[in-house]
């Protein structure tokens, strides 16, 4: 411990603030390490570390989930509109610890709900005030804010107007807050803080608004901004050279980090996904591969350092983010054990690389049709058309100022966008919450002479969806890279995935919840809530007794930009509600 | 503007009307239009054939009344979308008099436009105006008196990155 951390944990025994002084239902670094042992408890995010998004809960299994029916209902707050978005959703997973739930809305209010006694009470609500107007104006993809830490006695969260708020366990009163992006630039925040040893973990959206993406570490006891790092390296820096024009396109390349990452103690290694660069459909604007767009990161936690990246899709003319959460998993390949990190990209392959070293492992497309490219290399899993020596890459299918009309499947949505795999480690498979799409692409040139306004649009283009749009949820065998089933849905996956040691659950953007077979993806139950569902599942138990929860209420970029690929769901009207079911 | 608001004419051609490109399709530039009173009306009315505007009279093509066309005419790329909420027909009016009156050859967005648009208690406007000028200064002291949210700055670490 150096001089200083040693005043600053004396200063704050002094003050009384308990950040490093755990009382017994305090959340330690040392309980997140191990949150994945804590069967009954949801501490962080993906469930733990690792983002497995697996419990070991079974009093609900295959046998009985039939019976399944919902215990209780909440409607929570947050539905409002501002900026150009009508109204805001829900696409958080709840958090609960010892029976004590912990869920935001769409504008980062945060409520604290008690779940014991078979029915569920709010003891408190924070509302942070988020400026709808401005903040709404600058989000991308919706009014959105997918979750909680825990961290000491704190709940940590965050709110589209860029703040990282810390409010306290028992009361529901804001501790401390601090701005960590700026809206004023386009920058905004919709992902769940990571907690890791004493800092809180941010990334940021706004790639559509040319902004230069990071990730930020704040100290928990200080409230200061230990290390940011930007996806976008500066000039001089390593990968600048992979930014080749002479107008500065990196300085707003893009490259938003909006999906929480994952952490692996073994190496102290921070996993993290990259978004797209901007302009989004433009690549002749930006030649070069674009790094670190579109890659996976592997960070020092301690420094933010970056010790590797793996980029999947070079000069991307597609708007193919590589956000996605990043999957730690021992597994046999094979037969030779492997630390595998596993990655679902919007680009439609599915990848596998060692997270010792990020070399590439396996890959393969998990969605049905994949047209922007013949496949990947199977050395490298590089894109089969790229070319090192190309300053704006030629896949099979590009969007291009020369061809400025083009089908691309995926579509730009992804095979899969943010809502989270599960991994099930007892059956070594990986279950992918599927946007089986295709949809048109228009190029419309950026121009580097006529920068745009900040806080505008930046995007060289749009898409438009001409077809249907379906889904699926599919199965990966980790050991061998194949895919062991899919089951196709009429909607595409829009809330992601929770799997327990027989089970896999997942929600409709029309409204059902259902659970399937974990080995053949038969659907066993069903329900329907009666909203649209955009966030993922997660279970629990309370007075020992097991649940699974999941927020209903439509929102994100759908029913504004995609609704014509799936009709039926204009039906679908805003909502914000939590439901939690039981057996009996 | 109550209107123009609450059909969410802001989510394609922005709070200004200077719609653009961008992620949701490129919407028309409403401060530079030439179309009349009438044909302004006639545009919220039925949409636009084969664009993305959508008709806010719900049964815009029941009977021809919107550009001789009825619905089983149109194949499914031609016809207008469906609004999230269909306007009554005051309010189609009154919106394309706000149009017609407020937006239509009023240049380049003010300040002082923006903040008749989103009031003075939000940051929305700061960026139409110079930051040190005065009265964005003043808009800032009564926002963060206003606000139980006190005026924050990012204060950011070096990139972890840079060379050393």
């Amino acid at each position: 411990m150096s001089k200083n951390t040693l005043m600053a944990a004396f200063a704050a025994f002094l003050l009384g603030t308990t950040s490093l002084v755990y009382a017994a239902d305090d959340v330690t670094p040392d309980k997140l390490l191990n949150a994945d042992s804590e069967a009954g408890n949801w501490l962080t995010n993906h469930k733990d570390y690792s983002a497995h998004r697996f419990s070991t809960l079974n009093q609900i299994n295959k046998s009985n989930v039939k019976n399944l029916h919902v215990a209780w209902t909440l409607q929570l707050g947050g539905i409002e509109g501002g900026g150009i978005w009508s109204h805001g959703g829900l696409e958080g997973t709840p958090v609960v610890q010892d029976g004590y739930m912990y869920v935001t809305d769409g504008w980062g209010s945060v409520y604290k709900i008690d779940t014991h006694g078979g029915q569920g009470k709010i003891l408190w609500r924070m509302d942070p005030k988020t400026d709808h107007d401005w903040a709404g104006a600058v989000a991308c993809c919706g009014v959105d804010n997918r979750g909680v830490a825990l961290a000491g006695n704190m709940v940590i969260s965050h709110t589209l107007d860029g703040r990282l708020i810390a409010t306290n366990k028992d009361t529901g009163q804001i501790a401390w807050q601090r701005q960590v992006a700026d809206p004023d630039k386009g920058e905004v925040m919709t992902g769940a803080p990571l907690v890791v040893k004493n800092l809180a973990i941010s990334g940021v959206a706004g790639a559509e608004y040319g902004i230069r993406g990071w990730i930020a570490a704040t100290d928990l006891t200080t409230h200061k901004e230990v290390w940011r790092t930007h996806t976008i390296p500066a000039k001089g820096e390593p990968g600048s050279e992979t930014w080749k024009d002479n107008y500065n396109a990196a300085a707003m390349g893009g490259g938003s980090t909006w999906v929480t990452g994952s952490y692996d103690p073994r190496t102290n290694t921070l996993y993290w996904g990259v978004g797209n660069p901007g302009p989004d459909w433009d690549s002749e604007y930006r030649p070069g591969d674009n790094l670190y767009t579109d890659s996976t990161l592997a960070l020092d936690p301690d420094t933010g350092k970056i010790k590797w990246h793996y980029q999947h899709t070079p000069n991307d003319p597609y708007d193919y983010d590589s956000v996605a959460e990043n999957v730690l998993v021992d597994a046999p390949v094979h037969g030779r054990d492997a630390h595998l990190d596993l990655e679902a990209d919007r680009n439609g392959f599915a990848y596998a690389v060692d997270r010792d070293t990020g070399n590439f492992i396996w890959g393969l497309p998990f969605v049905k049709k994949v047209t922007w490219t013949k496949g990947l290399d199977p050395e490298t899993g590089k894109p089969a058309e790229y070319d090192p020596k190309k300053a704006v890459q030629q896949y099979a299918v590009t969007p291009s100022r020369q061809n400025t009309v083009t089908m691309i499947c995926p579509g730009n949505m992804g095979g899969k966008n943010w809502p989270p795999t599960a991994y099930n480690p007892i059956l070594k498979e990986w279950y992918i919450p599927v946007i089986e799409s295709c949809n048109r692409v228009t190029v419309k040139p950026e121009n580097p002479n006529k920068k745009p306004h900040p806080r505008d649009l930046f995007t060289g283009g749009g898409p438009d969806q001409p077809v249907r749009i379906t889904g699926s949820v599919t199965a990966i065998d980790v050991t061998t890279g194949k895919e062991v089933g899919k089951h196709e849905t009429p909607y595409p996956m829009l809330g992601g995935l929770l799997t327990t040691p027989d089970l896999v659950f997942y929600g409709q953007p029309d409204g059902i919840v259902a659970a399937l077979d974990a080995k053949t993806l038969d659907q066993l139950w069903s329900f329907n809530t009666g909203g649209g569902v955009n966030a993922p599942p997660m279970t629990f138990t309370s007075d020992g007794k097991q649940y699974v929860a999941i927020l209903v209420g439509q929102g994100g970029a759908w029913d504004k930009w995609f609704i014509d690929a799936t009709p039926e769901l204009k039906k679908v009207h805003p909502s914000s509600a939590l439901y939690v079911f039981s057996l009996n | 503007m109550r209107v123009f608001k609450t059909a969410n004419c802001m989510g394609c051609h922005k709070w200004s009307g200077i719609g653009g490109g961008g992620y949701g399709g490129a919407a028309a530039n409403l401060r530079k239009t030439t179309l009349s009173l009438d044909q302004i009306e006639q545009t919220i009315r039925c949409g636009r054939l084969g664009k993305g505007m959508p008709h806010f009279q719900e049964d815009a093509y029941s009977d021809g009344h919107c550009y001789g066309l009825k619905k089983s005419q149109l194949s499914a790329t031609q016809m207008p979308p469906e609004p999230d909420h269909p306007l009554r027909p005051a309010d189609i009016k009154a919106v394309a008099h706000y149009v017609f009156e407020k937006l239509k050859g009023s240049g380049d967005p003010t300040f002082a436009q923006c903040q008749t648009f989103f009031g003075t208690r939000t940051r929305a406007c700061d960026v139409y105006e110079d930051q040190s000028s005065g009265h964005v200064q003043a808009a800032a002291a009564e926002r963060d008196q206003a606000s139980p949210r006190q005026h924050m700055k990012v204060e950011a670490a070096s990139d972890a990155n840079a060379p050393r």
